[in-house]
């Protein structure tokens, strides 16, 4: 009776998980307010939870896209500040930034007093800094990627295949030969300069879109993010990647987990058009995501 | 008399290389250059973190990064963009200069940013920035706009007139940074010129051809793709050299070809 028991509960825990996973799998959760810290950490609770996506005792990688000045070229400080907090709340023993973040970037935030002490326990990997150069290390050359058309050999940091959980946190910003840099771009932050320079030099002709887009999205056959957080607070929707640029202003944290869904809603948000953004196209080709936003629960709040 | 002329040889070479380390090392008062580096062609993306491709299809030749400090212990960073012509350094400075103040000194152009200052002089486009008081910074920056003036080296690129300021295009990319055309993107010009007024948001674009039938060519290619996209919504037009539409976001774009030239207004 008892074993019977354990049985129905734990059948009744996994079609519980395997609802959530789907739930979660297909929702995009945006949040307006002003506030981004609140935002981000509202995002996550209504998407589930943190706890949904890093169990006690994982190690939590983050890619930030932190290493501009412009204003509206990074993401907001208080929105990586949030992930950060809820990881270790989540009970991850340990969180690694993939690329290095500066405390003079922590510090941009007003929130940085209240929460040094645990941005310093965000551990880096200190040599993935622009221009970031191979060593045997920090990185890995991959042979081949499985399903790749265009990326050779790519170049990037070990620290992507030992951590459990990837949280990718990009902002929606302009880019001049991208159109679009979010969370499917974002990902050339785990690889050396060498290689990203190789997605712009080394197509058919110099700085092919196509070849370069196909790059990018093959890049993210080698490992799909579990969580992302995205910056569409304030951002450049002009003379990106870097800027000055024109700001939109949006005040908005979009949280979710389907990489191309998540861009392709962002793509919107900030009035790009989606056929211009050939990233998101090829990453939706390699199954990636799902590209059509009527198949995809949208929350806004 | 060979061994003389050897002479002569080497102490030329000494003297050649002696000039152009002391032109390698700027003298700006009450700072100390501490490095410099060299990044030509495309080296350029081991510099720039995204966008170096915008400067390649200007025309970039290289780029000089000087390191200085001062007894305050403030450190400047200053990056020269040597660029193939004056109009390609100016078109890059202007569509970097975004909305920052611009100031005019002589020939310079100055765009003031919160922590860095942009200048235009000549062929050569300048970033100034560091870990430096603002008063540093400026101190830094008109130092070393009267050293580029005294500078005979340094052309003046064109009088101001600050009422007809208008930025500089050189190949789709440039154009589609300032409107995404996407793939309907107008190519094949050999320069334009835009205004862009912040207030209103209207941006005027002049793409020159080299000929009439090029230019008509261009018209017909671009408002071909632009009928056929699904992003913009052909309007009613009575005239056959010129064509309107609408994008999603309602901004209207039209299209006019007048002798070599596409004449753009989006608003």
């Amino acid at each position: 009776m008892k074993n019977k028991a354990l049985l129905f509960v734990s059948i009744f825990c996994l079609f519980v998980n395997l609802a959530w996973a789907q739930t979660a799998s297909n929702t995009i959760v945006s949040v307006k307010s002003t506030d981004f810290y609140y935002a981000a950490k509202t995002g996550i609770s209504k998407l589930g939870g943190m706890t949904q996506f890093v169990k006690p005792g994982q190690k939590v990688g983050i890619l930030i896209n932190s290493a501009f000045d412009e204003k509206g070229a990074y993401v907001n400080p208080d929105i990586a500040i949030a992930v950060v907090v809820e990881c270790f709340e989540a009970g991850a023993s340990e969180v690694i930034g993939l690329q290095m973040i500066t405390n003079e970037y922590w510090q941009r935030s007003s929130l940085y007093e209240r929460f040094k002490d645990i941005l310093a326990k965000v551990k880096m990997v200190e040599s993935n800094v622009f221009p970031a150069t191979y060593n045997e290390t920090d990185y890995i050359r991959l042979d081949t990627i499985m399903g790749a058309k265009s990326l050779v050999k790519p170049e990037i940091v070990k620290a992507l295949f030992e951590v459990d959980v990837l949280i990718n946190v990009p902002i929606a910003k302009h880019h001049a030969t991208t159109k679009l840099t979010c969370a499917v771009k974002n990902m050339m932050g785990v690889c050396t300069r060498a290689t990203n320079v190789g997605m712009h030099l080394k197509g058919p002709k110099r700085n092919d879109h196509d070849f370069l887009a196909q790059c990018i999205a093959d890049l993210n056959l080698v490992r799909k993010p579990d969580l992302i957080v995205t910056d569409v607070t304030e951002v450049i929707i002009t003379n990106g990647p870097g800027g000055p640029g024109e700001i939109a202003k949006h005040d908005r944290v979009v949280v979710g987990t389907d990489l191309v869904a998540m861009d392709a809603y962002c793509t919107q948000l900030i009035g790009f058009e989606p056929e211009d953004v050939y990233t998101t196209a090829k990453a939706a080709e390699h199954g990636l995501g799902e590209p059509d936003l009527s198949k995809v629960k949208i929350l806004e709040f | 008399m060979l061994k003389a002329f050897v002479l002569l040889v080497l102490t030329s070479l000494l003297l050649c290389s002696s000039a152009k380390s002391q032109d390698q090392n700027l003298q700006i008062s009450g700072w100390e250059q501490l490095s410099i580096e060299t990044y030509p062609g495309e080296d350029l993306f081991f510099l720039i973190d995204g966008g170096a491709e915008l400067y390649l299809e200007y025309g970039f030749d290289r780029v000089e990064v000087r390191d200085f400090s001062n007894n305050d212990g403030m450190k400047i960073h200053l990056e020269e963009y040597k660029m193939k012509d004056s109009l390609a350094a100016w078109g890059i400075y202007f569509l970097r200069t975004g909305k920052n103040r611009i100031e005019y000194v002589d020939n310079c152009h100055i765009s003031i940013g919160e922590d860095f200052r942009m200048i235009h002089s000549g062929s050569s486009y300048y970033v100034i920035s560091g870990n430096a008081s603002r008063e540093a910074l400026n101190s830094f920056s008109q130092s070393f706009v009267k050293l580029l003036l005294n500078n005979s080296a340094i052309k003046p690129f064109i009088s101001v007139n600050t009422e007809q300021i208008r930025g500089y295009l050189r190949g789709p990319l440039a154009l589609n940074n300032l409107y995404s055309f996407g793939a309907s993107c107008p190519d094949g010009f050999v320069d334009g010129y835009y205004s862009q007024s912040y207030e209103s948001g209207i941006i005027s674009v002049q793409l020159g051809y080299l000929d009439q039938q090029s230019a008509e060519s261009a018209f017909l290619n671009v408002v071909g793709k632009m009928e056929k996209a699904s992003k913009f919504q052909s309007v009613e037009s009575s005239i056959a050299q010129k064509k309107t539409f609408s994008d999603r976001q309602a901004r209207e774009i039209s299209i006019e070809m007048m002798n070599t030239t596409l004449v753009i207004e989006i608003r």
